[in-house]
């Protein structure tokens, strides 16, 4: 019974294309009772579904039906039989599948399943039904959510801009709509939203300008060192903490010396844990270790146009140097 | 490509966003005691002073849960990628979710300085995985759940689009209100950036205007991305124009992971959609 069913069902599938699964759902069940009648379940078009069954028995037979490998279908019927018995249908495991019916007895018609898989039985899913109005609340509030949170990005981003502008070319801002946006996608509920939600990020990458890069280079005994890593993952990320480190000095009123204030004492403490960190990697063994950070700067386009020779150059623009003796200031 | 869509982007988008988040996690494995552990450049305890605590770091959690920094580190090594691959897996789809996606953020943000773009968009895919149905989709989940109602795939495809318009419209925005990238010194400047790999030097080019067109058909390509993508009969260039603009960079500027997680978020967004599972069937069964 089983070969024959599987042969029939190839043969099936090779005539008829049924409109079947992906994803389960039973689709149509219609004329379903316990008489030598015809009955056809078919798939929704596009997604899932038995297919069709034919000359369902009432006799108390066990028939298995089996679906569609890995989506949906019925799975299994067991014990189909006019009497009011149990009747089963199973699902398969993974997408759709009708469910489980139990008590199906004379039912005139019954609708089957739209596009994922079935309810557990159809008492459920006649309540479902019956609470439209609660799936239209509940997807009136996905929407608003989401028009929320892309509202929030687009202001975020905005603000972001608009700061990038002016302060490149050192124009004042002005804006009250900025001024009075600012303090609502600062406050403290819209940074947690966005750090969760990833909302927060900003999506001017090399812009407005591209960013000269530099390199932190240390000195053991007059030879440079610089940091080695495995991974180049590792570089990148190396290299894009150094530019950020030094962010205030590439502007145009930059000085040699660290600064002073909170966060050039921040800058002056990071830099100096990784003159200590590179100098024990490369087992220097002088008592004073020097970092230093390196603009390196190539030769604009039109430069090269015009007859500069494209060649790189550093130029040494921040310089701490630490000493390892104790008590030293 | 019509505008039938079907829903197997979900499984797409599920599988790649978290194995792309474990390979990039993986990439750094040979240096992970250099970036988290006291034996890095910048200690964990010095790196911690500098964050804003919207989101918990290794060390502020550390002060909570009272067990060594090395121990709460090695846990967290192993749970990340194992949360990841339960992701991929589609098992228990939502909770690893959530946990891929809280790792993320306390891994990422105990070493903030050494953050760069990848990891934003690292972080919204990670929580588009914790808010889309991908878990109805080709997943353990599904084989162990013998009945389900998956809902609507639609708004979630809306809202990644809708995310990804916005994404491309502003970085084109940023480039075309500075004047580098207006007259291609942006483009010169950034293939020259030292610590960027590239395939080959593009200098032959210097007096083509090659530059100044590359600059202009980036901000293009950005900023008309929404609407590119959104009318059917260009849909197809302008995805392999965005492509194109990804592979670009990956090979000329090595910015690879970067590269490949755009890639694959207009994939997901874009193609995958449009794939008609039956069809494929069908021409396995032919």
């Amino acid at each position: 019974m089983h070969r024959r069913l599987s042969k029939w069902m190839r043969r099936w599938l090779a005539d008829n294309r049924p409109a079947i699964v992906l994803f389960g759902g039973v689709g149509r069940m219609e004329g379903f009772s316990g008489d030598d009648e015809v009955r056809t379940i078919e798939g929704f078009p596009g997604n899932g579904g038995v297919g069709r069954m034919e000359r369902f028995r009432g006799d108390d037979e066990v028939r298995t039906i089996e679906g569609f490998r890995g989506n949906g279908g019925v799975g299994r019927m067991e014990r189909f039989s006019g009497d009011d018995g149990v009747r089963t249908i199973e699902g398969f495991p993974g997408n759709g599948g009708v469910g489980r019916m139990e008590r199906f007895r004379g039912f005139g018609r019954y609708k089957g399943f739209r596009g994922f898989g079935g309810p557990r039985s159809h008492q459920v899913y006649r309540k479902l039904r019956q609470h439209q109005g609660f799936r239209r609340l509940r997807l009136g509030s996905l929407y608003t959510w989401m028009a929320l949170h892309l509202l929030l990005i687009i202001l975020v981003n905005s603000i972001s801009a608009y700061k990038a502008y002016h302060e490149f070319y050192h124009s004042p801002e002005t804006s009250v709509i900025v001024q009075k946006l600012t303090p609502l996608v600062e406050a403290r509920a819209i940074r947690y939203y966005g750090r969760y939600t990833g909302a927060e990020t900003g999506y001017g990458f090399f812009g407005i300008n591209v960013r000269s890069n530099g390199m932190l280079i240390g000195e053991c005994g007059g030879t440079p060192m610089t940091a080695d890593f495995k991974s180049y993952e590792t570089t990148l990320r190396f290299f894009s903490m150094a530019n950020a480190l030094t962010d205030d000095f590439i502007k145009p009123d930059a000085h040699d010396s660290l600064p002073g204030g909170l966060l050039g004492e921040y800058n002056n403490l990071v830099f100096k844990n990784i003159a200590v960190t590179m100098y024990q990697q490369h087992g220097c063994v002088d008592s004073t270790v020097l970092l230093s950070y390196n603009v390196l700067q190539f030769p604009t386009l039109q430069a090269v146009r015009t007859g500069t020779p494209p060649a790189y150059q550093l130029t040494k623009l921040v310089t701490g140097t630490y000493s390892l003796t104790p008590h030293a200031q | 490509m019509r505008n039938k869509t079907y829903p197997g982007w979900l499984f797409f988008f599920r599988v790649n966003m978290a194995g792309f988040a474990l390979l990039h996690f993986l990439a750094i494995q040979p240096d992970f005691d250099m970036l988290y552990s006291y034996k890095g450049y910048i200690y964990p305890d010095i790196m911690d002073t500098a964050t804003d605590h919207f989101s918990p770091t290794l060390v502020s959690l550390q002060h909570y849960v009272g067990i060594p920094y090395e121990t709460l580190l090695m846990i967290c090594r192993i749970a990340y990628p194992l949360a990841l691959v339960c992701l991929i897996l589609g098992l228990f789809t939502r909770v690893s979710a959530i946990l891929s996606l809280f790792l993320q953020l306390l891994l990422l943000k105990s070493i903030h300085l050494f953050e760069y773009g990848v990891d934003g968009y690292t972080t919204i895919a990670l929580f588009y995985c914790c808010i889309f149905p991908v878990g109805y989709i080709y997943s353990v989940d599904n084989r162990l759940r013998r009945f389900i109602i998956a809902p609507s795939y639609q708004p979630w495809l809306l809202l990644l689009r809708a995310h990804l318009c916005i994404a491309y419209f502003f970085s084109g925005f940023d480039k075309v209100i500075g004047g580098t990238w207006r007259n291609g010194e942006a483009l010169w400047k950034t293939l020259h950036s030292h610590n960027y790999y590239s395939l080959f030097s593009l200098d032959f080019l210097v007096h083509t205007p090659f530059f100044l067109l590359a600059g202009w058909g980036t901000i293009i390509l950005e900023m008309g991305y929404c609407i590119g993508m959104n009318v059917w009969r260009i849909r197809m260039w302008w995805l392999s124009a965005i492509v194109c603009l990804h592979l670009f960079i990956a090979l000329f500027m090595g910015l690879f992971f970067f590269s490949a997680m755009m890639i694959l978020l207009n994939l997901c967004a874009y193609y995958t959609p449009y794939i008609d599972p039956e069809r494929i069937r069908k021409r396995a069964v032919e």
